[in-house]
């Protein structure tokens, strides 16, 4: 027989034109880019894309991390992330703050500082942006942790005053780190009903330390170096900033050279892949974030009933006996993930308190259960009291990591007798829809909480909150909730915060899973690279490349 | 002629109105909404989240707002994407380029290679090269498409580094000379075109190898054969002519599949294109984008249809009368 097409000749033409077309493509047609002094290009790649470059109107992360790169605050939450008092805050529009009294702080701007206009970042400035943030048309998710501040004014061209409605430790940080001051002369021309879709949104006047120079149709931001920035030229010349949904993509984009940085690698095999290759380093970020299966206190069916199993607490917390934590937190993410012993992210300065241990004691679970009448009559492996089955479900959405912890508490709580029912949901959003309304007997969530936990913990534990999904409820917490809000003396916020996690310990309103860590993922060549829990943004104009590591993409220069 | 293109242009109303019609309505009735979706993890009020509702309209009754939206894409108004802020017929512009260009290349590839394939497997039935390529089109066929681009970029991006494995171009991209951006669009085309095309040539190479196989047991290639022509004469000018007919129409109707095959790979390959912009607008449950790439959905689907019909009429005389 013969053909037309002999075998293996595509092959052949293949293996030589690829490696030819591709060679030509990058170095016959790519730019000699050459520069001098400070150079240097990160290109990152999330999977989540911003939508604005105003922090006023960040919503996600990557919206914030951008905004972070582009407007300063008066003063950055230090590493610890403390938030009583002004320990740890470093200066940055503000040069010097003072108490002035237990309800006035005094911030005197840094007289350097300017817009990227040329303009000078003035206290009418702050003032504006105040009310920026506390107009309820531009409706900013910070704009309710500001209610505190009774007022901002302007004593002079570089001196604002913060007035408090009460005292109590959190006045700086609530000064400082929810807001970062935007231009008044420009954006005052602007309707605030208009502001989200105004193309100022997307290329903005900032004060910080680089500026938006693209926001092309592919959704690739590049930042460009501000070399006239007040505190000091930025490592880099250029950040670009690309959007890619495929985790496994961005990781083999990292892999190939393509992409310098991603804050979240996702799983343990991609977080390997990161340390087998040379050029990159993987780095723990602690999280703000932890992670929880909530019970329903309340009946899915009708809930004006508790819950006819999860309703009980002594149920709960045989659950909770029978759940190995530190096993499902090491089979998921090895040595990145912590256990909590309450609503607490380990990043968070409160993960150090001194609370109780919850035990994984199966001995005492089956003890509990006993002497409640439970008991594998019918010989099933479940465990039944009055025909009644020991079995409840849990909802989880589409996330592998999800999927992987409950699959092993499964298989944990079956050994005891208890039937986990497992129910993956297609889409995220189906998952919080049932979760926000009640419908579901268990849910594994987890939950981004600011340096201040108060607002989070106000906000999903407290009686009637809206995103209390399981409907738990105890005054007593509530009370002590409200009386950190309400202002304690620095000696009493320990304390206080110690008996409110000591309540929530004793109620079992949920299984505290991990604190997961969150690995990123950098070109070795970079110097200087820190990052900060939550918000890494803050401290990557900082990163360098030395002069003899530089990739062609780090001298194009700024343009 | 003009009856023709009056019936078909109602078909298409009407086919464009019933998919707006239940895109809005399904995608509403859905699990979540913008206000919500914007937020994932993090604990926002209440009041937040009704406030972005009203903002946006989304708090009246669905009726109302079925109503207004019609009225708007009438005008010719798609409205605002909820997440970006910026018009719905922006993100479709700046989204679509992409798009057809992967869809063109991959379109390209699919039928120069589904058809050469074909052919000759058509003139060369049951015989071991036939067989041979059977296999091999029938195994490219039953590859999810995702796996098969992963597969490209692991082999072809990562352990040959002959092709980059992410974006349209590269990061870079504004910063190289003209020549370098052509060549970096087409760079970055090679992976996502290959994996999208040669899964539709599999597709194309089984649909035109039997057209073939039709076309040699008619007389009119006996006829070509018993005037002594040659056999390369009589597969391309008498077989390959008469199978490219039904050809045409799958062309026409490929170019929609395309837009949604092209979904999962620009989501694989980070492709800026109307399907990962129809991917986060469902993600994000932002209604005006999910609807008016659906509506664009379905004015492909139309127009392939009709512009096949069309290029039916041209080729094939006997169609004209109906």
């Amino acid at each position: 027989m013969t053909t037309p097409y002999p075998r293996g000749s595509y092959m052949r033409y293949a293996s030589a034109v690829c490696p030819l077309l591709g060679s030509l493509l990058l170095a016959g047609c790519a730019a000699e880019f050459s520069c001098e002094g400070s150079c240097g290009t990160a290109v990152i790649t999330t999977t989540g894309a911003p939508n604005t470059a105003l922090p006023v109107l960040a919503g996600s992360v990557p919206s914030q991390v951008l905004g972070d790169l582009v407007f300063l605050p008066l003063a950055e939450i230090g590493d610890d992330l403390n938030y009583l008092g002004d320990d740890g805050f470093e200066p940055r529009l503000a040069r010097r703050w003072s108490f002035e009294d237990s309800l006035t702080i005094v911030f005197e701007l840094d007289d350097r500082a300017t817009w990227q206009d040329g303009m000078p970042v003035t206290a009418d400035d702050v003032v504006f942006t105040f009310d920026l943030y506390r107009d309820p048309v531009v409706n900013s998710v910070a704009r309710e942790d500001l209610t505190s501040i009774r007022a901002v004014t302007a004593r002079d061209e570089h001196t604002v005053a913060f007035t408090f409605s009460h005292p109590y430790e959190e006045q700086f940080y609530d000064a400082a780190y929810h807001m970062r001051i935007h231009p008044r002369h420009i954006v005052d021309t602007i309707p605030r009903s208009e502001l989200a879709g105004h193309p100022f949104a997307r290329s903005p006047i900032g004060n910080g330390p680089l500026r938006v120079a693209r926001w092309d149709a592919s959704s690739t931001i590049e930042l460009v170096a501000d070399t006239t920035f007040f505190l000091g030229r930025p490592g880099l010349d250029r950040i670009i900033i690309q959007t890619n949904p495929d985790p496994n993509s961005i990781v083999t984009s990292l892999v190939a050279g393509e992409t310098d940085f991603t804050d979240f690698v996702r799983g343990q095999a991609s977080v390997d892949r990161i340390r087998e290759a040379e050029h990159l380093t993987a780095i723990p970020i602690p999280s703000l974030v932890y992670m929880f299966l909530s019970f329903n206190f309340r009946d899915p069916d009708n809930p004006e009933r508790p819950h006819p199993l999860l309703g009980q607490r002594y149920i709960r917390e045989a659950i909770s006996l029978a759940v190995d934590r530190g096993a499902i937190a090491q089979a998921t993410m090895g040595d990145m993930a912590r256990v909590p012993q309450g609503p607490i992210s380990q990043a968070n300065p409160l993960w150090d308190l001194e609370l109780p241990t919850l035990p994984y004691d199966t001995a005492e679970a089956r003890r509990i259960l006993a002497r409640q009448g439970w008991a594998d009559t019918d010989g099933d492996g479940v465990l039944d009291r009055n025909g009644q089955r020991f079995s409840f479900s849990v909802i989880i959405s589409p996330s592998g990591l999800r999927r992987q912890m409950v699959t092993i508490m499964e298989s944990q709580l079956g050994a005891l007798g208890i039937e986990l029912r497992i129910e993956q949901l297609g889409d995220f959003n189906i998952w919080e829809s049932r979760s926000r309304e009640g419908r579901f007997d268990a849910t594994v969530g987890g939950w981004s909480q600011d340096p201040n936990p108060l607002g989070s913990m106000q906000g999903t534990w407290a009686t009637d909150s809206p995103n209390n999904w399981g409907k738990y409820g105890n005054r007593q917490l509530d009370a002590l909730l409200d009386s950190l809000a309400g202002g304690l003396p620095a000696e009493r916020v320990r304390g206080t915060w110690i008996a409110a996690l000591r309540i929530i310990q004793d109620d079992y309103p949920a299984i505290w899973l991990m604190s997961p860590a969150q690995t990123a993922a950098v070109h070795a060549r970079f110097e200087n690279v820190t990052m900060r829990p939550g918000r890494w943004g803050s401290s990557m104009w900082r990163w360098r490349v030395p002069p003899d590591e530089k990739l062609p993409r780090d001298r194009i220069g700024i343009r | 002629m003009a009856p023709f293109l009056a019936r078909r242009l109602l078909h298409a109303v009407a086919i464009v109105f019933i998919v707006v019609t239940f895109t809005f309505l399904l995608i509403h009735l859905a699990p979540g909404d913008p206000a919500t979706a914007q937020f994932q993890d993090q604990p926002v009020s209440r009041e937040l989240i009704e406030q972005y509702r009203s903002d946006w309209g989304l708090d009246g009754p669905l009726v109302g707002q079925y109503v207004r939206y019609l009225g708007n894409i009438v005008r010719g108004d798609f409205g605002h994407s909820f997440f970006l802020g910026r018009p719905v017929s922006d993100v479709i512009r700046e989204a679509l380029p992409n798009t057809v260009f992967l869809a063109v290349a991959a379109l390209g590839i699919s039928f120069a290679v589904g058809i050469v394939i074909g052919t000759a497997q058509g003139a060369t039935p049951r015989s071991r090269f036939d067989h041979t390529l059977t296999a091999i089109t029938l195994a490219v066929f039953s590859m999810p498409i995702f796996w098969f681009g992963l597969m490209m970029m692991l082999v072809f991006g990562q352990w040959l580094g002959w092709f980059p494995v992410s974006g349209a171009t590269s990061a870079v991209y504004v910063h190289l000379p003209f020549l370098g951006r052509v060549a970096d669009r087409f760079h970055h085309l090679v992976l996502p075109a290959l994996t999208l095309g040669l899964g539709g040539a599999a597709v194309v190479a089984r649909f035109h190898r039997a057209e073939i196989a039709e076309a040699f047991s008619q007389n009119f290639i006996r006829t070509a054969r018993a005037k002594g022509l040659s056999e390369r004469h009589v597969v391309l000018h008498h077989a390959l002519r008469t199978a490219l007919l039904p050809a045409i129409t799958m062309f026409g109707l490929s170019l929609p599949i395309l837009f949604s095959g092209s979904v999962l790979i620009e989501f694989v390959f980070g492709w800026q294109g109307m399907g990962l912009a129809a991917f986060d607008a469902v993600d994000r449950r932002d209604y005006n984008v999910v609807t008016a790439i659906a509506l664009f959905g379905a004015v492909m689907v139309v127009a392939g249809n009709f512009l096949a019909d069309l290029a039916y009429r041209g080729v094939d005389p006997r169609t004209r009368a109906a």
